[in-house]
């Protein structure tokens, strides 16, 4: 079953009166339960071609459907509910809220989802476990370690119960161990089902994924 | 963003929202105290000039200014009591009126003496004139005025002056010879304005009984009020008719019936306040967009500060409308906080005023329904405002572009 479709999708910028091409016509299909690295050069489009399948960005020309939903025609508010029902979002950076404990950064989402507290508060104890990180429920991100904090966004990505995980260079900002356990949490999620993105330039780490997607200058360069 | 979040993110900018909320609280601190002793001091001046007498106009008779009927100008106007009693008979709409004979003269009680202005009229001067008695006494009646009884009744100062601080209903003063019995005496009242003398120091007595103690024939003053309050101007005009008819003057002759229409005086009085109050809390409305800009200003530097955070909200799937309202919520509890602080500041100082001896001269500083109305309704739209830009702001960003910062 189909879960991303990207058709000849081109996404350019406006610097002053130049356009800049970040994605040139790309033409993607991944399916449901799919473990997909995308590989290159930075500059090379992948971080845009991240925030397209994660309806952060809208392409400027081409069609993306996610789950057999063709996102051009949604207003923000029906993208917003996209990212927050079908897109685990896992950033290089953590992203965590600095003023939320571990486990009300886990249940952010489903806090915008409109989810109960005592609901939210015990599916993010329970993820958090999961993690490895039963004892750091009320620590904030500040207290954690990098490794850590990337386990308190793993949880959070999942939280939701998304069929899309977006990983952008999850290990981009830890040491090799931490960056081991992390890619191990995620694919754990994989094995449940969930489809995996992951951006990443570190090729031994991409050997791992079931597929290997090559960018350059905007275009797919190679899919096997 | 919860409330604990909220006060949280806003420590990080003590000394910016401690000035903000300051500024804020200054702008209804200002509208609150400057309409509220405005409120007081209009308030002080129309229960004084009620005490006067509410709403009443008093007619002096003078001298003609233009000839009439072959009279040559310059002749005095002369009204009998008879003819005011006659008054409400020709003049639709005419409610209550008294005739006033004044003198000034010596009063006797024993040895002591003082001299007060004394007043002879009719039973209804007291409810025109708000002379009200003290418990024990009682004004002057229908059937003093009919028998031209030999009582009177006290200014109050005249009774402290005469009596101290013994009873003084019962007791018999002389005036002009005559043996008087005391009646009643008035209770104290503040007043701001008056003719021949305070009521304090005056004497009331029938003016029946006045004209045969003075063998005084013309009334000095005609006091009256108009049924409805609206049309006293019409009554007077009237009033003037009637008696340029009965007592052969011009009743184009304005000068010839002097007449103070203190009914007339309050709405001017109303007017002048209301412009003063206009004035005060305009320029107090303004100082309070001076704290809505700071709140602006706040908040901008907020939604700056907190693009990252914006950014990984929109990633999570808030949507952009939430984004505005939290900002826009934000705002109001910030602007909520300012009002208190500055509504607190304010009737601290406007409690405060209302204990001190000072409200016999500025009146008791009060918050009126409507005053503490709009000062809500206009912080509430100030906040709004301030809020509404940034949280603009807030709700179009790029969530790529709020990611990197």
């Amino acid at each position: 079953m189909t879960m991303i479709q990207l058709d000849q999708v081109s996404r350019h910028y406006v610097n002053g009166t130049r356009r800049v091409p970040a994605l040139s016509g790309v033409s993607l299909k991944i399916d449901g339960g799919e473990y997909v690295a995308l590989l290159g050069p930075s500059g090379s489009g992948k971080s845009t071609l991240m925030h397209v399948i994660g309806c952060l960005d809208r392409p400027t020309a081409g069609v993306y459907q996610l789950d057999g939903v063709d996102v051009a025609g949604l207003d923000s508010g029906s993208l917003a509910a996209i990212r927050n029902r079908k897109i685990g979002f896992v950033f290089q950076r953590f992203h965590l809220m600095s003023r939320l404990s571990a486990w009300e950064n886990v249940a952010l989402p489903m806090r915008l989802a409109g989810m109960g507290l005592a609901g939210r508060k015990a599916r993010a104890a329970a993820l958090l476990e999961r993690m490895g990180l039963a004892d750091r429920q009320d620590h904030r991100p500040h207290q954690l370690s990098g490794g850590e904090q990337q386990r308190v966004a793993v949880a959070r990505a999942v939280a939701n119960r998304p069929p899309v995980i977006l990983a952008d260079e999850p290990t981009g900002n830890l040491d090799s161990q931490s960056g081991a356990a992390i890619v191990r949490l995620l694919e754990e999620f994989v094995a449940e089902g969930h489809t995996l993105v992951m951006v990443t330039h570190d090729l031994a780490l991409s050997r791992r994924a079931g597929r290997i997607v090559r960018l350059k200058d905007g275009c797919v360069v190679r899919d096997p | 963003m919860s409330m604990r979040e909220l006060v949280a993110a806003l420590r990080e900018e003590k000394g910016r929202t401690l000035g903000t909320l300051l500024g804020l609280g200054w702008g209804i601190f200002a509208i609150l105290v400057m309409v509220s002793f405005g409120t007081g001091l209009e308030e002080l001046l129309q229960h004084k000039a009620a005490n006067l007498g509410p709403g009443i106009a008093i007619a002096f008779p003078r001298r003609t200014v233009l000839p009439h009927e072959g009279w040559e100008p310059g002749r005095p106007v002369l009204i009998r009591r008879e003819q005011v009693e006659s008054l409400p008979a020709q003049v639709a709409g005419l409610a209550s009126i008294s005739p006033e004979f004044i003198t000034f003269d010596r009063l006797w009680a024993g040895d002591r003496v003082v001299r007060v202005t004394i007043s002879g009229v009719a039973p209804a001067y007291a409810a025109l004139r708000t002379w009200r008695v003290e418990s024990g006494g009682r004004f002057v009646n229908d059937v003093d005025a009919a028998e031209r009884r030999r009582v009177v009744v006290l200014g109050n100062r005249v009774k402290d002056l005469l009596f101290g601080r013994e009873p003084a209903v019962g007791r018999w003063l002389q005036l002009r010879g005559n043996r008087f019995l005391v009646i009643g005496v008035l209770a104290p009242k503040l007043q701001d304005s008056s003719y021949s003398s305070e009521d304090q120091d005056r004497v009331c007595i029938p003016a029946t009984t006045f004209e045969e103690v003075t063998g005084d024939r013309f009334v000095d003053a005609l006091v009256y009020r108009a049924g409805a309050p609206g049309n006293q101007a019409q009554i007077t005009r009237r009033l003037r008719e009637a008696l340029a008819r009965s007592c052969g003057f011009s009743p184009r002759d304005e000068a010839a019936l002097q007449v103070w229409d203190t009914a007339a005086e309050a709405r001017m009085r109303s007017y002048t306040f209301l412009g003063l109050n206009l004035m005060l809390g305009g320029s107090a409305v303004m100082t309070l967009m001076v704290g809505g800009v700071g709140v602006a200003n706040l908040m901008f530097i907020r939604v700056r500060k907190r693009t990252r955070e914006i950014g990984i909200l929109l990633a999570l799937g808030a949507r952009p409308r939430s984004i505005l309202r939290g900002v826009l919520g934000e705002t109001l509890v910030l602007s909520a906080a300012g009002g208190l602080l500055g509504a607190g500041a304010a009737m601290l100082v406007i409690v405060g005023v209302g204990v001190t001896p000072l409200i016999e001269d500025i009146g008791v500083p009060r918050v009126s329904l409507p005053t503490a109305a709009v000062t809500v309704g206009l912080l509430g739209g100030v906040g709004l405002l301030a809020g509404w830009f940034p949280a603009r702001r807030a709700a179009g960003l790029d969530p790529v572009q709020a990611l990197t910062e």
